[in-house]
């Protein structure tokens, strides 16, 4: 009997707080725990009594890298509730702010949280001694994208101009036409990226994974379409509930989900793009089969390629909704409350976000169901580790620690965290 | 553009990581001749861009090494990197910590000529807005060691 343990008490490089548990039995893996400890935070429970109208700000409150998406999952469940049609220029402002907020996310992810791994530097510090144009390029990349969640949003991080119904406000023509310029420099930025990270070794790793993405007619999805996944699943999103189960583990403050016929799924960036490739404009396309992609990518540390693939797509849509913009007459549909259930998911940069809320005759919200893309992809994270350490027991410790490491960060968890105080511990 | 800045870097809703931010508001109410104040409260990946082409640049932000609430820290981190062990604990940022950010900015010889850090031990930092009394009490010497900071040689 040989017993080794692995443990990552704090993971680094990933958003929030968490740790990976390993334990290995007579060069087999005995047990893996992704062991998530943010405190929860209740968010269901306390929009109960709220009104419709308010949880878009609330939610957006969940996460301070992905506030669009929670807002975007928020107006649609609700106008899906009450049953309001949000489109043209308004629609295409939605999906305009969502760009933004991919740019904004993955170019994070990319650069400063990811790259080092495949460069063999613990940070994005050393990184950028030796890589300094590359961190300078993805710094202001990833600004291009903040640029466009303040602009449409009214700031950065958790913008707050977004309703149901539409916006509080939305710019003319002229003003949007400004953001134009900064978005054509980072569109060549973005085609250097894909062509830099394209270039890092990857281990060979193909998990049979069961994407799970939206899908919709001759778009890349942002905010609408059916649940598709590479396994057969075409559903509308309200039917969300029978087909997917969330569960509680003893170990993890977040619930794991599960498809309930088959088990854990993937949802993120490489399942949107496996199940949307033929979505892609023709240029993007180019661009990905160029840095060696195929229409599938089952390769989880090619994620980064898929995320770099998905900027330069933000990028070129962007730049087509500004062309194609014109000022609507207002900011935003009229909505009146009802009684009702309202579902939405939408496509956060991690992958699907699920909403469901249920409302009384006087719009005030009775109960709410959020399902963010990482609670739905830790089973496979931990099914990932399985698979993936099998063959590489033998491995160093360090070795194998770092590689399992590295695993993890392939789905660019966001442990949702909102502080960011100096942790300091003195030398005495 | 301000030959000073000051920034203050905090979450208002997490209790004693509001630190910076209320400093640096009450710096603000000074109305400092020449000075400018920021607050920042969330992606601080832009920070290099905050400080374009201060000469000085004064950063005030809470503290977590489990030492005693309310001791200020100070560091001239134009001259040397913050503590070395601050980023191996550093794990639990949302994305960046200001410690990490200062050094990609020295690693992209983006530095200002002069960089205060300011760190303030916090002890509570979970959810709800407050400071501890600790914290809060050592705010009139943060602020006057800021002042300081900015008088003429």
């Amino acid at each position: 009997m040989k017993a080794k343990t692995i443990k990552v008490n704090y993971l680094a490089r990933v958003e929030g707080e968490g740790a990976l548990y390993l334990r290995l039995q007579d060069g087999a893996v005995a047990d893996v725990k992704l062991k998530i400890f943010e405190p929860p935070r209740f968010f269901e429970a306390f929009l109960k009594g709220r009104q419709y109208y308010e949880a878009p700000d609330f939610t957006s409150r969940i996460c301070g890298i992905c506030p669009v998406a929670y807002q975007m999952s928020a107006v649609h469940a609700m106008e899906n509730a009450l049953g309001v049609k949000v489109d043209g220029p308004l629609r295409a402002l939605r999906r305009l702010i969502y760009c933004g907020e991919w740019i904004e996310s993955h170019g994070l992810h990319v650069f400063m949280l990811h790259a080092p791994d495949f460069l063999g530097y613990q940070d994005s510090i050393r990184m950028a001694q030796d890589y300094p144009e590359m961190v300078k390029l993805g710094l202001r990349l990833k600004k291009t994208g903040n640029d466009i969640v303040s602009f449409l949003g009214g700031r950065e991080i958790h913008p707050i101009n977004v309703r149901v119904g539409g916006f509080y406000q939305v710019p003319t023509k002229v003003e949007l036409a400004k953001l134009a310029e900064n978005l054509k420099w980072a569109r060549d930025a973005a085609r250097k990226t894909i062509k830099w990270v394209a270039g890092f070794p990857f281990p060979e790793f193909e998990p049979d994974y069961e994407f799970v993405s939206l899908r919709q007619e001759n778009e890349y999805p942002f905010n609408e379409g059916r649940l598709v996944s590479s396994k057969g699943l075409d559903l509308p999103v309200s039917d969300y509930d029978q087909y997917f189960l969330e569960e509680q583990v003893p170990y993890s403050h977040a619930l794991h989900s599960r498809l309930q016929a088959r088990g854990p799924y993937l949802v993120g960036p490489l399942a949107r793009y496996s199940l949307n490739f033929d979505r892609l404009p023709a240029t993007v396309q180019e661009a990905a089969q160029e840095a060696g992609l195929g229409p599938v990518c089952r390769n989880p540390f090619k994620s980064i390629i898929v995320r770099a693939v998905e900027i330069l797509y933000a990028l070129e849509e962007a730049l087509t909704i500004i062309d194609a913009y014109e000022m609507p007459e207002q900011p935003a549909v009229p909505v009146a409350p009802r009684e009702g259930v309202g579902y939405a998911a939408t496509e956060a940069p991690r992958g699907l976000l699920y909403h469901r809320y249920r409302l009384d005759p006087d719009g005030f919200i009775k109960d709410a169901k959020i399902v963010p893309p990482t609670s739905q992809n830790q089973k496979m994270i931990e099914q990932d580790l399985f698979q993936f350490v099998a063959p590489r027991v033998e491995l160093p410790e360090e070795e194998l620690t770092w590689q399992c490491e590295q695993l993890v960060r392939n789905y660019d968890p966001c442990i949702s965290c909102a502080t960011h105080f100096l942790k300091l511990e003195i030398e005495r | 553009m301000n030959q000073i800045i000051i920034i203050g870097i905090g979450n208002i809703f997490r209790g004693d990581d509001a630190v910076g931010l209320v400093a640096a508001q009450r710096l603000r109410d000074l109305k400092l001749p020449g000075v400018q104040v920021l607050e920042l409260d969330g992606d601080i990946t832009t920070l290099a861009e905050t400080w374009g082409g201060a000469v000085k640049v004064i950063a005030i932000d809470a503290a977590a090494s489990r030492g005693v609430t309310g001791a200020i820290h100070r560091f001239s981190a134009h001259e040397e990197p913050l503590p070395r062990k601050l980023f191996a604990t550093c794990c639990s940022c949302h994305a960046f910590g200001l410690a990490q950010q200062i050094e990609i900015a020295r690693a992209l010889q983006q530095l200002p000529p002069s960089l205060i850090v300011y760190g303030i031990e916090g002890k509570d930092f979970t959810l709800g807005s407050g400071l501890s009394p600790e914290v809060a009490g050592a705010l009139p010497e943060v602020i006057r060691r800021v002042l300081e900071e900015l008088a003429p040689e």
